[in-house]
């Protein structure tokens, strides 16, 4: 059986005492494939990227394994594997696009490719120049999601990705991420079920901070997910 | 008029929390300093033009707040009357200014000195002219008219306090004051108060590098408050020889190092854009890549002040030598390692209006140290040299610790 490449298991995260919004969360991301994340508000889909982002400090799991060896969400060489764009991402202000790329390029080690072709397919070559804090919330999305499809890390964490975007952007962003298996994995969430089955291989399903049930191949269809969900 | 409970919750927290835990920690301040046993004479005259002046500048501060905008944008939507509108957004503010900021300067200085009654009530009643008065001003100032006649109000407050010094005159100027302000904020607007980040022209910048020198620059020369309070302590560092320079018999040359370090906006670079935060913690490599030229920026911005300094003690005093440069050079540094590492390991967070940040007590831990280091360095050279092995450690280890991390 071959080995996944992240497998998180009996995931426990909470934000204050009394307030956990992850309990006994268990899942396996495997190589080159996309998973969908769906839930409705509140599930916890945010609070399980930024866990896996290493940015929340109320965390208690049984095991997390990257490509079946232990690691830690803050450790050095996990963060050069993967790349997270936030529902809501204000980072950078002063940076401008052009020197956001660079900067995250130079921290990941990498060199960004297929730069001017995601520029030109977000239509964002007017505001490579601008700075980030001057975009509005739909260029400040692109300008996140340019520099993730450029930097092709082995795990890409998208939270509502298609939130803010324009729909030629958000066709385009379907394309890109039903083209990025050659690259790595993809974990997309979002709370519209029809942009998920659009482009993943699985949906996961997350409920009460755990992920109840899965659905792969021929299952991951709007309408039967919708049906089986209402039983 | 339930938007004046609702704004409070926002400030003060859901069960205003903020509001006891200050009011809490002014009753703590004031025992332990009055069972200390620490007495100065304060003037009736600074204590009300301190209770006057400070409630002023923080109220200012949180009227023109940035967050405002996020933070009312509901209110602002549903339908209110106008007047309710702004006589809630005026007292929650006041409230906010008093409780969390004026309360406990006022609690440390009673605290010191003999006080009564009168004292109190009368300052309290300065502090609420102060904030109503700032909050009409405003109004004026946004709507641009009557900038004389905001100048001969101020005038009028202050003239009383430093020239009459009589209660009874400044307590019936504070009250006047106070009715005058009330009339102008009834036909006030409250969208004055409601400011949305306008939309402006975009700029383009040339192609950039992805330095983070550059973005902090850019950060400290948008901000006009930070850039001004760089420039004020520039201003400081030209007249501090003059001032420190009585001290005769005593070193006090690096006391004046320490005191300049207190650039408390560069200072907070990631508590106050928690945007930031979260990309420098979730991107690998950080701790070398940002805090390094973080630390290298807020060494330069000591440095450049300090700078001034010993130039402007040369002028005017004279006897600057190597060992000076080099006290200066490591205190700038040691100041700004410390800054670096305490923003990078406990940034304040949770707070309302920028003005909670600027008047944290966590920014007063490092100019503490330096003053103590400064106070240390200037009584024996062989401080500077153990000062010298510090630092050096200190970069060798955190270059170490940095470069695995």
């Amino acid at each position: 059986m071959k080995t996944p490449l992240l497998e998180i298991r009996n995931l426990n995260a909470w934000y204050g005492k009394g307030r956990p919004v992850l309990s006994g969360l268990s899942l396996e991301l495997g190589e080159h494939e996309t998973i969908g994340l769906i839930g409705v508000n509140g599930a916890g889909k945010t609070t399980f990227i930024k866990t896996l982002s290493g940015l929340l400090e109320g965390v208690r799991l049984d095991a997390a394994l990257w490509q079946g060896k232990p690691f830690l969400f803050r450790d050095r060489e996990f963060k050069k594997q993967r790349y997270v764009v936030f529902a809501e991402d204000h980072s950078f202000p002063f940076f401008t696009f052009r020197e956001y790329a660079s900067y995250v390029a130079a921290s990941y080690g990498k060199n960004l490719s297929d730069m001017e072709e995601l520029i030109h397919g977000f239509h964002f070559e007017e505001y490579t120049g601008v700075l980030l804090k001057e975009l509005s919330t739909g260029n400040l999305k692109k300008a996140y999601l340019i520099t993730a499809f450029a930097l092709k890390p082995k795990l890409l964490l998208l939270d509502e990705p298609v939130n803010g975007l324009d729909f030629q952007s958000t066709e385009y962003l379907y394309r890109q991420i039903n083209s990025y298996r050659q690259y790595g994995t993809i974990l997309f969430s979002s709370h519209i079920l029809e942009s998920i089955c659009l482009t993943s291989d699985r949906v996961a399903v997350l409920e009460q901070g755990q992920i109840k049930r899965c659905f792969d191949g021929q299952e991951v269809e709007a309408e039967k997910i919708r049906e089986a969900l209402k039983q | 008029m339930i938007i004046l409970p609702t704004l409070s919750k926002q400030l003060f927290g859901a069960r205003y929390e903020r509001a006891v835990k200050s009011l809490v920690a002014c009753v703590i301040l004031f025992l332990a300093v009055h069972n200390a046993g620490i007495k100065i004479k304060i003037a009736p005259s600074i204590l009300l033009l301190t209770a006057t002046a400070f409630s002023m500048g923080i109220m200012w501060q949180t009227i023109a707040s940035s967050g405002n905008a996020d933070r009312m944008t509901g209110l602002f939507m549903l339908p209110f009357r106008n007047r309710d509108m702004t006589f809630s957004i005026v007292l929650a503010f006041t409230g906010y200014t008093l409780i969390t900021k004026t309360f406990p300067v006022l609690a440390l200085l009673f605290a010191v000195q003999e006080w009564s009654g009168v004292q109190i009530a009368l300052s309290l009643l300065c502090a609420f002219n102060g904030c109503l008065s700032v909050a009409a001003w405003y109004i004026m100032a946004k709507r641009k008219i009557f900038l004389p006649f905001i100048i001969l109000w101020c005038g009028a407050i202050f003239a009383p306090i430093f020239l009459v010094r009589e209660a009874v005159t400044i307590c019936f100027i504070a009250v006047a004051s106070v009715l005058v302000s009330l009339l102008r904020l009834q036909k006030a607007d409250a969208y004055v108060f409601y400011r949305p980040v306008p939309a402006k022209l975009l700029i383009k910048h040339r192609k950039g590098t992805g330095s983070i020198f550059l973005y902090l620059l850019r950060y400290l020369t948008t901000n006009k408050s930070y850039l001004l309070n760089t420039a004020g302590l520039c201003v400081l560092a030209g007249v501090l020889p003059f001032i420190l320079g009585q001290f005769e018999g005593v070193n006090v040359m690096s006391l004046g190092f320490a005191v300049l370090c207190l650039n408390t906006p560069i200072c907070i670079l990631l508590s106050c854009d928690p945007g930031l935060e979260q990309a420098v913690r979730t991107l690998p490599g950080q701790t070398r890549r940002f805090c390094t030229n973080y630390c290298f920026f807020i060494f330069s911005v000591n440095l450049a002040v300090n700078g001034v300094y010993l130039i402007s003690w040369q002028i005017q005093r004279g006897g600057v030598g190597g060992m000076a440069v080099l006290t200066a050079l490591l205190i700038s540094l040691q100041s700004a390692i410390l800054s670096a590492l305490l923003e990078w390991f406990f940034p304040v967070r949770g707070w309302k209006t920028e003005s909670d940040l600027w008047h944290h007590p966590r920014k007063y831990v490092v100019p503490l140290i330096m003053m103590l280091a400064a106070g240390l360095a200037g009584m024996s050279p062989v401080i500077v040299w153990g000062l010298l092995g510090i630092v050096t450690a200190e970069c060798f280890g955190l270059l170490l610790i940095t470069g695995r991390r």
